[in-house]
C-alpha cells in the first residue's frame, strides 16, 4: 500500500443541501448542537467536522456522509 | 461530580460574587483609611461605628480572598468555572474546543519563551565602564565584565561589589531584571491571558 497524503482537504455540499431544504445556517447550527460560526466555517472548507458532527449534518439532511463531505485536494 | 462537592463549589462561587460585589466597599475603606488620622482611634459616635464594621468587613472580605485564591490553586473544577469567566474563554461548540486547544499550545509554548527569557535576564549580569587613568595598561582604557548569577535565596552582597567599582566611570551596567516581583508575576499573567486570546483570535479568523 503506498503512502497516504499528509493533509486531506475535505470539501462539503452543506449550502446545497440547505438551498435544497431552505434553512438558513443558524437553523441548522441549532439542529446539531453548534454555532453559525462553525456552519460558516465547513461550508468554507476551513475547519474539518468531527466524525460525530458529520454524522449528525448526514443525519439531519438525510444522506450518506459521502454525499456531504468529498476530498477536493490532495497535498503531499 | 457528587452532593457534597456541588454544594461545595456553590458555596465558593457565592464566595467569589460576594468578592466581586464588595470590592467597592473594600476600595472605599481603604481610601477612607488615609484620610482617618491615628488609625480610626480618634473617631467618636457614629463614624467610629462605621469604621468598626468596615473594619470587620475589609477584614472579612481579605480572608474569604485568601481561601478564594487558595482555592482556586487547589480545586480544578473551581478553577475553571472561575478562571473560564475571568479569561473570556468560551468553548460552545467542538470548533472553539479546537481553537482553545491550539491557543493553549501556542500560549504554553510562549509562555515558556517568556520564562527562559525573564530567566536568563534576571541572571545576567553585565558591567561596562571606563578606569581610572593611574589603572591604564596598554592603552586598555574601558572594561567589559559580564557573567551570570543563579542563587536559591538573595543575598545582600551585591552592595559590595558595587563599593569596589565606585571608582571607574560607569557606563552601562545590568544586573538583573529592574522589576519588581510584583511586577514580573503581574506581567506573566497578562502575557498569558493577552497570548491565549492573540492566538485563538488568530485561529478563529483563519
Amino acid at each position: 500500500m503506498g503512502k497516504l497524503p499528509s493533509t486531506l482537504k475535505i470539501q462539503s455540499k452543506i449550502h446545497v443541501c440547505r438551498a435544497e431544504k431552505r434553512i438558513t445556517q443558524q437553523e441548522l447550527a441549532d439542529a446539531v448542537g453548534v454555532t453559525r460560526a462553525t456552519i460558516v466555517s465547513i461550508e468554507k472548507g476551513n475547519y474539518n467536522p468531527s466524525l460525530e458532527l458529520s454524522f449528525k449534518i448526514a443525519q439531519y439532511f438525510g444522506k450518506n456522509i459521502q454525499d456531504i463531505f468529498y476530498v477536493e485536494d490532495i497535498n503531499e | 461530580m457528587n452532593n457534597k462537592f456541588e454544594k461545595f463549589l456553590r458555596i465558593n462561587m457565592w464566595i467569589s460574587k460576594y468578592l466581586l460585589f464588595a470590592l467597592p466597599t473594600v476600595v472605599g475603606t481603604v481610601i477612607w483609611a488615609l484620610f482617618v488620622p491615628g488609625g480610626g482611634n480618634e473617631l467618636h459616635g457614629f463614624k467610629s461605628i462605621l469604621w468598626e464594621i468596615f473594619g470587620w468587613h475589609f477584614m472579612i472580605w481579605f480572608v474569604l480572598l485568601v481561601y478564594f485564591i487558595v482555592s482556586l490553586f487547589c480545586w480544578g473544577a473551581f478553577r475553571e468555572k472561575i478562571l473560564t469567566v475571568l479569561t473570556f474563554s468560551k468553548e460552545r461548540d467542538e470548533r472553539e474546543s479546537y481553537i482553545s486547544g491550539r491557543a493553549s499550545r501556542a500560549t504554553f509554548f510562549s509562555t515558556l519563551a517568556a520564562l527562559i527569557l525573564l530567566f536568563f535576564l534576571s541572571g545576567l549580569h553585565l558591567h561596562i565602564y571606563k578606569k581610572p587613568k593611574e589603572e591604564i595598561i596598554d592603552g586598555k582604557r574601558g572594561t567589559i565584565t559580564i557573567g551570570y548569577k543563579f542563587e536559591f535565596v538573595n543575598s545582600a552582597q551585591k552592595n559590595n561589589t558595587e563599593s569596589t567599582q565606585t571608582k571607574n566611570e560607569n557606563i552601562l551596567t545590568v544586573d538583573g531584571i529592574p522589576l519588581t516581583q510584583e511586577s514580573i508575576i503581574l506581567f506573566l499573567i497578562l502575557y498569558h491571558i493577552a497570548s491565549y486570546h492573540i492566538f485563538s483570535r488568530k485561529r478563529l479568523k483563519e
